[in-house]
This record gives structure tokens, sequence and C-alpha cells, in this order.
């Protein structure tokens, strides 16, 4: 596992690496810390991390342009900061976390166990996701996308007009920050569950559901008694 | 304008004698007569041949003193028993005894052929005319008179001379509107008078109470010849002392206007006045011109100024503009009337429109006075906020946290230098300006708590610092503050902030100059975004506004980055800021 810190508070680097290597469940490959967004660019143009911890204010610099840029990544990112006001913000271009100072072992441990424990997910949902679009950021609603497929490593969102954009995160990253009206049906199908139709039945036990639209996605069998759960309303 | 003031003057000229001829008493008054000194008894017969008597206007002063006969041809309609009773009323400079148709009807004083013979009169006598005496017909008034109690210098003689009924005696009658003003007035004198004694800053109140104290004087002198039958020795110690409160009235409204309005010139301008009222009271022969002179250049002068300041744009320009033209209009449209019945409502109008002008200037002493209790209150809290800070104080948390996990003991250290720089922040709340020393001890405390936040040694040097000068709360705090927000100091490494004073010499000013090190890992060299620029501009704007509270217009900064990277910051103040009180309403201006 590859973990950035960028922290211009040395004291406030030091200890969250020193609580990171404390908590962390899973063997840290590398952990860098950058203390300010030029360093930051440098550590994420070489190579791909898995986990971003980010303080907003950086020498007196505003860090949410940073943060829009690397919540169009396919790393997580955990905010940490002073100004326990932009976390509505932070949450809203779906950051996986964020981390109010003062903290301490245990919040971190709260992040870690998130990570990798999709039941204990516990944020609010991002109300929008930030993609990368020809050089330029741009913030597509979540209550305008339909259903997300799957692309290789990446993930193609499929908005309301049929329109689509790609996202650097994988499925499950995005699984990871999107709100709950939104279910895994199959390997390489996410669904808005309040545009599905119905759910159909067919030969050799493959199933479908069908939307509004009319279009109809496959079912992954694993997945077949919670999507009917959820149709039925439990 | 000036074509205005000419067609007024036109009118004036033309209307005042007619209403001079309505003011004067009764329906049968009298102008002019023969006059004739020395003295026979057989001057008081109806029939006496006067013709070689000089005729005379009666209201000019004869040229000598001494014994003279009036005689006054008298005739009355048909419809003169229905008036009946009907009296002879008189008001002239002498002792009198009064003859109707040859018959004695009274006197008034004893008439006497050396000033110590004679009895003074008093300025005004009325005489019953017998009923069988007063029929339709020609009828002769003759008067004996000695007047040596006569001023030499004065051209007035006899005010009044009127045959008919009694009760068309309207000199009380025209005395009682000025004097129910005077209960107006002086109940502004007591008004604003307290509210000088109580802000004695605010002159034009003082100036108003005295311009009411002394027109309520001049309408009392005013009414004195109808409430008090003074001997006629003493009407000129009156009309002096109404020539004297006339001028006095002139002066403090042009002082008053003058104050009001900050106009230009004052001392010329009232200096001026007082010439030409002194001249006018020298050379006019006549009080009434004299006063007349008077009134015209006070209200016009008034006038003048509260003109120039409405167009000026000044607060209330307008409604004194307002109160004066009524009280000019009344001059000139009563003419000698003005002195004696209408300048009184006339001033009452015009003090209600100063009295307005006061007000509208108390608002606005009012609003400013708020406007500076705000901007008190607001760096208050701007300085309160310098302690909770979300961005200090959670960033100290954390490395406290941090520290006490580490290396306890230096935790603790942490810890009590935090707890001084929030005591000494605390300690300057509420204060415009503290002590030098104050301020350095807490820029150390300040430093010490960055030093263990960046793990970095931050010191403060002082090069020729005056410590018990005063400066403004927490300015040097935030320029600290400033400085370490946009510059990092790597661990492990020491950086030297140095504060150096020199004293300048006239005007003897303190200049401060504060050198920020260049950090050696300095910050990418991205441009901030708005958030930053808010916070630098927060940090700044406070110092400034700080600046401006204790030396208004009288401080600079300048802020400029070096050229190894940090940055030097330049105050000037004056060197004798003190914390003396300061008064809104005078520093305002």
């Amino acid at each position: 596992m590859y973990i950035l810190i960028v922290e211009d508070e040395p004291m406030v680097a030091r200890r969250l690496r020193r609580l990171i290597g404390e908590v962390c469940p899973q063997p840290i490959a590398r952990l860098d810390v950058a203390n300010n967004l030029a360093a930051a660019r440098d550590h994420l143009a070489g190579r791909e991390i898995d986990l971003l911890f980010l303080d907003l204010n950086l020498n007196g610099h505003d860090g949410f342009a940073a943060l829009e840029d690397s919540a169009t990544r396919a790393f997580h990112t955990v905010i940490v900061s002073a100004h326990t006001d932009r976390a509505i913000d932070a949450f809203e271009v779906g950051v996986f976390d964020f981390i109010s100072k003062p903290f301490d072992a245990a919040r971190l441990q709260t992040t870690f166990d998130r990570l990798f424990d999709a039941d204990r997910r516990a944020n609010p949902g991002a109300t929008h996701l930030v993609v990368q679009k020809s050089g330029r950021i741009e913030r597509v609603p979540v209550a305008d996308i339909v259903r997300i497929e799957g692309a290789g490593s990446y993930a193609r969102l499929v908005r309301r007009d049929g329109s689509t954009e790609l996202h650097t995160k994988s499925l499950k990253r995005l699984m990871d920050v999107l709100p709950p009206v939104f279910e895994r049906i199959h390997r390489s199908h996410v669904v808005r569950m309040d545009v599905v139709e119905a759910l159909g039945v067919h030969e050799g036990s493959r199933y479908d559901v069908t939307l509004r639209s009319g279009e109809t996605l496959p079912v992954g069998r694993t997945r077949v008694e919670h999507v009917r759960d959820r149709l039925s309303g439990e | 304008m000036p074509r205005l003031v000419l067609l007024l003057l036109a009118i004036w000229v033309g209307v005042s004698p007619a209403l001079e001829g309505r003011a004067q008493d009764g329906p049968h008054p009298v102008w002019e007569g023969r006059v004739q000194f020395g003295d026979d008894p057989a001057w008081a017969a109806p029939d006496y041949n006067d013709h070689d008597w000089p005729t005379r206007r009666l209201y000019l002063a004869p040229d000598t003193t001494g014994i003279h006969w009036i005689r006054v041809p008298v005739a009355l309609g048909e419809t003169a028993a229905q008036a009946l009773p009907a009296r002879v009323e008189l008001a002239v400079l002498a002792a009198s005894e009064v003859y109707w148709d040859g018959v004695r009807i009274g006197s008034n004083g004893r008439v006497g052929r050396t000033p110590a013979e004679e009895v003074q009169g008093t300025i005004h006598a009325t005489f019953h005319i017998p009923d069988s005496l007063y029929t339709p017909g020609k009828h002769a008034i003759a008067l004996r008179l000695s007047n040596h109690a006569m001023p030499r210098d004065f051209s007035y003689y006899l005010y009044s001379l009127n045959v008919g009924p009694y009760k068309t005696c309207t000199l009380q009658a025209r005395t009682l509107l000025p004097l129910l003003f005077v209960g107006g007035f002086l109940f502004i004198v007591v008004y604003c008078g307290i509210l000088f004694i109580l802000n004695p800053k605010r002159r034009a109140l003082g100036m108003l109470a005295l311009f009411c104290l002394v027109v309520s004087l001049l309408i009392g002198a005013e009414s004195l010849r109808a409430l008090v039958n003074y001997t006629y020795g003493w009407h000129a110690v009156r009309v002096h002392a109404i020539t004297g409160l006339t001028a006095a009235v002139g002066l403090l409204l042009l002082a008053f206007v003058a104050e009001q309005f900050d106009a230009p010139h004052q001392g010329t301008v009232l200096a001026g006045s007082g010439l030409a009222f002194a001249a006018l009271a020298a050379f006019v022969p006549g009080a009434d011109y004299a006063v007349m002179g008077m009134y015209v250049i006070a209200l016009g002068g008034a006038l003048a100024i509260a003109g120039w300041a409405a167009w000026r744009g000044r607060r209330g320009g307008w409604m004194a503009v307002g109160g004066l033209t009524i009280g000019f209009l009344v001059l000139v449209g009563t003419g000698f009337g003005f002195a004696s019945s209408y300048f009184s409502p006339a001033f009452a109008a015009l003090v209600v429109g100063l009295l307005a002008t006061l007000a509208v200037q108390a608002h606005r002493d009012t609003e400013r006075r708020r406007t500076a209790q705000l901007r008190e209150t607001r760096l208050e809290l701007e300085l309160l906020k310098r302690q909770i800070q979300p961005h200090f104080l959670m960033n100290t948390i954390t490395a406290a946290m941090e520290w006490i996990e580490a290396e306890p003991a230096e935790g603790s250290r942490f810890l009590g230098a935090l707890a001084a720089v929030l005591r000494r922040l605390g300690e300057m709340s509420g204060k415009r300006l503290v002590r030098v020393r104050q301020e350095l001890d807490l820029c150390r405390s300040y430093l010490e708590v960055m030093s263990y936040r960046v793990d970095a040694a931050l010191t403060l040097d002082t090069r020729g610092v005056d410590p018990e000068a005063w400066m403004p709360p927490a300015i040097l705090h935030t320029l600290l503050e400033n400085g370490l927000t946009h510059n990092s100091y790597p661990a492990g490494h020491a950086a030297v902030f140095v504060l150096a004073e020199e004293r300048l010499e006239n005007p003897d000013r303190r200049r401060y100059t504060l050198t920020t090190p260049p950090g050696t890992s300095a910050p990418p060299n991205t441009s901030p975004t708005n958030g930053a620029a808010r916070n630098e501009g927060t940090g700044l704007r406070y110092v400034r506004t700080r600046l401006e509270e204790v030396a208004p217009g009288a401080w600079t900064l300048r802020s400029t980055p070096d050229a190894g990277g940090g940055w030097t910051t330049v105050i000037e103040v004056p060197a004798d800021l003190s914390p003396a009180p300061v008064n809104p309403t005078s520093s305002a201006h």
C-alpha cells in the first residue's frame, strides 16, 4: 500500500505518519510526506498511490482546488483539516473521509476500518463526481447519473440523457463514496435503484433488470437476492 | 438673485411707510404741529392765532431744551359722541401739561423753567377728555412741555399723540405678541444651555442659548415702554440698550451660523460686522435706522453663510436657509415695524430652523459615534478571533498532542507557551493601545509556539526598540503570523525575525521595520487562491484599521518582498501615541 501525506505543518505530518504506521492493517509499501502542492504533484505524477491524506490549508493557500483534482483520481482522498466547516463541501465531491484536527490514533483507525470494510461506510455520499474532461475538471451531479459501467480499471458514468463520462476510479472505489441509492448489481454494473422497473428471470438462471429507459442490464447471481430485497422495499 | 433683492427692497420701501402708519396708535395720529419756544398761558386758548409759529414734524427732537408749546388742530366727525369716553394719548420725552380747547385736562410730571424745577413725566401718559368737550367739529390741543432731561444727541422726541376713544389704545396689545415668544426663547436657553454644559465642545449650542437669551432681553427691552411707564429720562438708556442688544443678537447669529457650518474667515466676518454695527450706532441719526441696518447686515450675512453651506452640501444648510429667509422676508416686509413687533415671531421661525440644523448635526454625530463604536467592537472581535482561529488553534493542539505523546516534557512546555499567547492576547482585548514590551512578549510567546509547531528555532531580535512606547494591540503579532503563514521554515533550523525602531524628527515619528527571514524551502510559486488572499487581506486590514483608529491619517504601512524571499514591513506612526480617550466627534473632522 502506498500512502501520501500532503501537510505543511511538520509536527502534524509527523503525527500522521506515526499514527498511520500504528493503525494501518495492511503492510505499507511506502509512506511519503509532501509539505506543499508542488511537491505533492511530483509524487502523484510518478506513481499511482492508494490513499492520500490532504490538508486543505497549505501555506495559506486553499487546498480545495487540489482536492477537486485528487477527487478525479483513482485513489481515495482523506481530508485532514482544522476547518470542519469544509467537511460538507469535501464530501460533496466524493472524498472518502474527513478527519478534523486535532485527531488521535482511534480516529485514524476508523478511517482504515471504513476503507477495508464496505459495511462500515458512514459518509453521507457524494453529491458530485469529479471527472477530468479534455484537461479540465468537471463536476457531474450524482443525481444525473443513472448507472455506471466498469471499463477495465476505469468506470463509465451514464447520465440521464444517455451521454457518458469516464472516471479513473474503479467501480469499487466509486461505490465507497456514492450514496446508498446506488447498488452494485453485477461485476461490471452499478445502477441507481430508483430507475429500475423490474427484475427479470430467464432460462439458465440468467437475471436482468429493466430500467425506465427500456435498457436491460445483467444481474450477477450472487447479487440477485439483494436486488430483489431492495426492489420489494425490504 | 441681486435683482430679487432689489425687488424686495423696492417693495419694502413702498410698503413699509403704510405698515408703519397702520402700526401707529389710534384713529387720529398726529404727526405735524406748530411749535413755539417760550411760555404764555394764552397759548392754550383754542382760538389763539398761531400762524406765525413754525410747523414741525413732531417726532423730531427740538433744537434746544426748555419750555415750549405745541399746538395741533383736531377735527372730530359727526359720530364723535358715540366714541365716548375719549382721551389724548401722549408719549413724548418731556414733562407735559395738556389743554383741550383751552381747558387743562391733565399733566405728566411738572413743566419747569430749569432742570431743577422740572419733574420728569413718564414716557407714556393718557389724559381724559371731558365728555362735554368731545363734540363734533374743530378743536385745538395745546401741549405745554419742558424737556430738560432729554439727551442732546437724541433725534427722536414725540413718539405718539393720539386722540380718540380709550379702546383704540393698542400699545400693550402690540407688546403681547413678542412677549408670548419669550417663554419659548427662554426654554431654548435652558435646554441648549444644559446640553452645552454637558458637552462644551459643541459651541454652537452655547451660542444658540446665548442668542436666545439676548433675544429675550431684547424683547424685554422693546416691551419695557408698554410694561413699565418709566420717566422719559430713562428712554435714551432703553434705546441704547436696544441698539446694543440688537448688535449682540446680530453678532451671535452670525457667529452661530459660521460656527455651525464651519465657515471660513469667521474672525474677519465677525470683526467686520462688529465694526459695521458700531458705525451704524455711532453715525446713523435715529436708533431705529441703526437697528434696522444691523438686522439687515446680520440676517443678510447669516443667510449668505447658510446659503454657502447649503451650496457646499453641508447638512442642515437648507434648513438654516429656510429659517433665515423667513426672518429676512419678515424684516423686508415689515420695515420699522420689525424691531418693535415682528422680529420675535421672525426670530422664532429662524430659531426653529437653526434648532433643526442642530438636530440634524446631533443626529450625524450620534451616527458617527455609533460607527466608531462599531469599529471598536469589530476590532475587538477580530482580536478575540485570533485566539480561537481554527487554523492556529487546531494545528497547535494537534502538534501539542504529538509532542506530548512523543516527548512529554517538551509537550508540556509547548502548552505553557500556548497558554502565554492566549493570556497575552486576552490581556490586550478591549485596549486601543498597549506598551511595545507587551506586544514583544506576545510575539515571543507566539514564536515559541510556532517553533514547537514547525520544530525549528524561531526567534525575535529587537534593535533600538523603546519598550515603553505605545502601539495598537497584536499588530506585530499579526504581521509575524502573516509571515509564517506564507513561508515555511524547515525543521531543525533557526530563523530570526528582526524588529528595528528609528526615531524620525519633524514631525516626531517612530518607524518600525519588521524583517521576516526567507524560508529556506520557500513554498511553491503558485498564485494564492481566493481563500489565501482573503486571509492575508484580513491580517493587513486588521493592522491598518488599528493604526487608523489611534492615529487617523497619520500613519503609513508598507509591506514588500525582499530579493532573498523574506518580507520587510515598515510602519510609521506618531511618536507620542498614548491611550488618552478619544472623542469620536472631535476626531471625525
